[in-house]
């Protein structure tokens, strides 16, 4: 980490209009995320991360407050950011190369370079010899892995997952959060992963940034430091000793156990 | 992925003993049906035919299987059969071609623009509850007795469904997949290519299939109003001349075609969405 600022967030606040009034997403809100680094935000359902990801994405413009990435600002998007959503949204009619291959192709730079590189990145990733299969006869973990790569292909400095693991089952899950933190960090790319699973974000982030409930305000940020004996990964974090304390602290500041469903 | 050796020591693709009886259990229930199908064309034909032989029914007005039989042979050999058939299923298929691509693109039109959408909303709908028919005479009068005039009536008649249900289809396309190809920049047009269309292939196949029924009714109403070819031409002319045995070979002929164009969009379909192929 060189501590150079990828994402910076000043007073950033975001309204939705609709015939019957005002939503105040996030108001106010301030947050950096430094080059290289692995962020997670968590916070009660509704209170706008989503938002915040679409507005880094470039999908939406801030009401107020400013919004840099590399220090500049942001008109839509522009291929330096790269999204993963809680579904995988593969095309159906499309084969898993294809599928790859789609954001080269909307960049426009659907040459026989991109093809290989879509195609190297598969075999890298455990999904060679399926590059010509439809997404309805690969498995739910199979198919996360395509829509990473798919985003990964396009080459973002920045990656924002959008509780990309949630839709999957447990084990599934474990496997699929080593391997997207392990491709991460191999490509050097800054990752902001919002989720509503603590152990989660604790076990594959440097970083984590507590919101409140709606309007979003940074209610508590941790720096993870967790001793493992070997390289950390997602799996060696959960049996650091540290780990129950930075989940249990991260529950109370969510105030699990007063709040009404 | 779950194909077996075709060469297994039971044969015919089955991987058991027990496999194999279950596949021949299968096609033998597949035989037993087409058999039965053919016996019933077979027993009505021959109750029609004893029924008009034999005078319970008066041949006159029904006809009768035999001079369907030699109708078809008279009008196959001194070439009319041909040129009116081919007369009715260029109707029927310029009625189709254009009615699908126009309403297609109007639907697409209407997607691209909410505002063009919302004005022309009311009208679209009063247009496709108007039974097509009444539209009939206006055509005739304006483009003439003409083949024209025809398939404008062929094209009336599947164009506004066309437009509402491709429309509708393209409107359902997942706003999730349009935030992925946002996500890498996409212009409206690489949303509409990428996504929006190819999410609505299946609902187009399944209009292809209705309208080609469509258009040939467009056809056969076009050709009863005004026309001097075609099989609808033929049924009223046999009509007319009171000719029951022309009406009767017409009538069949047609069918045959209703079928073979259903059975050609279905194997379209087979090649169009080749992902639903299990």
């Amino acid at each position: 980490m060189n501590g150079r600022d990828r994402i910076r967030v000043e007073g950033l606040s975001y309204t939705y209009l609709t015939r019957s009034g005002e939503t105040h997403a996030l108001k106010d809100l301030n947050l950096v995320v430094r080059d290289g680094e692995f962020c997670s935000i968590v916070g009660p359902s509704g209170c706008g991360k989503s938002t915040l990801l679409a507005l880094i994405s470039g999908l939406l413009q801030p009401t107020e407050g400013r919004l840099m990435l590399d220090g500049g600002g942001l008109s839509g998007p522009d291929g330096r950011v790269g999204i993963l959503l809680q579904k995988d949204h593969l095309f159906e009619w499309r084969t898993v190369l294809q599928n790859a291959e789609l954001g080269l192709e909307i960049r426009g730079r659907s040459t026989a370079e991109a093809r290989r590189q879509a195609h190297n990145l598969l075999q890298s990733y455990g999904l060679g010899g399926f590059e010509n299969s439809y997404p309805h006869q690969l498995s739910g973990g199979m198919r996360q892995r395509v829509a990473l790569i798919r985003t990964l292909a396009t080459d973002p400095d920045i990656l924002l997952l959008d509780e990309p693991f949630s839709a999957l089952d447990y084990q599934t899950k474990l496997i699929l959060e080593r391997d997207v933190h392990r491709i991460i960090r191999e490509n050097k790319k800054t990752a902001l992963l919002v989720t509503h699973d603590i152990e989660e974000a604790v076990s594959m982030s440097d970083r984590v940034i507590v919101l409140s409930g709606r309007p979003a305000q940074v209610r508590n940020i941790y720096d993870i430091a967790l001793t493992v004996t070997q390289g950390r990964t997602p799996m060696t974090s959960r049996d650091a000793p540290e780990f129950r304390s930075y989940c249990k602290s991260i529950w109370e500041d969510l105030d699990i156990e007063h709040r009404t469903v | 992925m779950n194909i077996a050796p075709s060469s297994g020591v039971f044969g015919r693709g089955a991987v058991s003993e027990r496999h194999a009886q279950f596949l021949r259990a299968l096609r033998l229930r597949q035989i037993q049906v087409i058999l039965v199908q053919i016996a019933v064309l077979v027993v009505f034909l021959v109750l029609w035919q004893s029924a008009a032989t034999l005078r319970l029914v008066d041949p006159f007005i029904t006809s009768q299987p035999t001079a369907i039989a030699q109708k078809l042979v008279e009008l196959t050999n001194d070439g009319s059969l041909g040129y009116h058939v081919a007369i009715t299923v260029i109707e029927t298929l310029l009625g189709f071609g254009i009615g699908t691509v126009l309403g297609i693109a109007i639907a697409g039109m209407l997607w691209w623009s909410d505002f063009l959408s919302d004005v022309t909303d009311p009208y679209i709908v009063v247009l496709n509850a108007t039974p097509k028919m009444a539209l009939g005479p206006i055509f005739i009068i304006w483009l003439g007795a003409t083949m024209t005039a025809v398939v404008a009536l062929a094209v009336s008649i599947s164009l506004f469904v066309t437009i509402l249900s491709v429309y509708s289809a393209f409107r359902q396309a997942d706003p999730e997949k349009l935030i992925v190809v946002r996500s890498f920049g996409a212009s409206k047009w690489q949303q509409f290519r990428k996504v929006v269309f190819p999410s609505a292939v299946p609902t187009i196949v399944a209009t292809l299939k209705v309208n080609i029924g469509l258009s040939l009714i467009g056809a056969i109403v076009g050709e009863f109003l005004a026309a001097n070819a075609g099989l609808g031409y033929l049924i009223i002319y046999g009509q007319n001349i009171f000719n029951m045995s022309l009406v009767m070979t017409s009538l069949v002929i047609l069918t045959i075609i209703a079928g073979v164009m259903y059975y050609a969009v279905s194997l379209a379909e087979r090649q169009f969405v080749p992902w639903q192929r299990k």
